[in-house]
């Protein structure tokens, strides 16, 4: 409704009648201030002090410290834009751990809270497995949290081949996990010991 | 705050009256303009009413090189204490007449 009153200009005369009424009321503030205070225009003109501008310049610099702080912040809410919020739980969870010495929703809750937060290429291996993970490869140590800097010390690390053939030293150690066989390379058929 | 006696003044009830007239946001804020320049001129003479004649110039040359600075309110209340509640009162009395004018438009 406001649209189209605006759109065919019915407001406009309330416009017009408002400013002329409150126009008025200004010239006369203004005329009272110049009456009551004559000096007040050579000290103007003396200081080039125009009442108007002074109000606009106050405007203008609560303006101006407004856009400074935006700017300012913008860094900050860069490198801060999900970690603040998901601590919290973490913190309250950490509390409660310490009447129960062995803290399993507060450990998972943390690295499933993690994933999203993983940088491309920074250890994606880790955290999809982390719940599948054995209850013998949890840590020893009650204090950990989990990892907090992108890669779970759950992880198996890039060495000896493991990780490639989706095992760790872990399994490697378990009488029930086959060995890994010789590498390709030392079997005999790459050495021309079967061609006789 | 953009003039040290903004906080004594309130242009908020205005503005709720000027709202129903479902103004262009221009005009709106064009028509609030004009009232608070209503509103600086009242206050500037009650100022200057309240501080001797001689200090007219100092203080109308440190309000215009900062106004927004609280030591202006500081300054003032050397000369009178209760220019805060003058200034106030002075404001509650122009904001009362505007707003009539404002409704009797409605």
């Amino acid at each position: 409704m406001a649209f189209w009153s605006n759109f065919f200009g019915q407001t406009e005369n309330k416009y017009e009648l408002l400013k002329d009424r409150l126009s008025f009321h200004e010239a006369t503030s203004q005329a009272n201030l110049h009456e009551s205070h004559p000096h007040l225009q050579g000290l103007f003109d003396k200081h080039q002090i125009d009442l108007k501008k002074i109000r606009k310049h106050g405007v203008r610099v609560a303006a101006a410290a407004a856009v400074l702080g935006a700017f300012l912040a913008i860094p900050y809410l860069i490198g801060h834009p999900i970690v603040t919020p998901p601590k919290q739980p973490s913190v309250t969870g950490g509390a409660a751990g310490q009447l129960v010495p062995n803290q399993p929703p507060t450990f998972h809750g943390s690295a499933q809270e993690n994933v999203g937060q993983q940088a491309p290429g920074t250890g994606g291996v880790s955290p999809p497995s982390t719940p599948e993970q054995p209850p013998g490869d949890q840590p020893k140590t009650p204090g950990h949290q989990g990892h907090t800097h992108g890669r779970s010390y759950l992880a198996p690390p890039k060495e000896h081949g493991f990780h490639d053939l989706g095992l760790h030293k872990g399994a490697a150690k378990n009488p029930q996990v086959p060995k890994v066989g010789p590498h390709p390379s030392d079997l005999d058929v790459n050495k021309g010991g079967g061609s006789s | 705050m953009s003039v040290f006696y903004d906080h004594l003044i309130g242009l908020d009830e205005i503005h709720n009256e000027l709202l129903d007239f479902n103004l262009p946001t221009r005009e709106h804020y064009h028509l609030l303009e004009i009232v608070d320049s209503t509103l600086h001129h009242e206050i500037l003479n009650i100022i200057l009413v309240e501080i001797p004649q001689e200090i007219h110039e100092y203080f109308l040359v440190e309000f215009h090189n900062r106004p927004d600075d609280p030591a202006h309110l500081e300054f003032l209340r050397q000369y009178s204490p209760k220019i805060e509640d003058k200034i106030s009162s002075t404001a509650n009395v122009v904001r009362s007449k505007i707003l009539e004018e404002v409704r009797r438009e409605k």
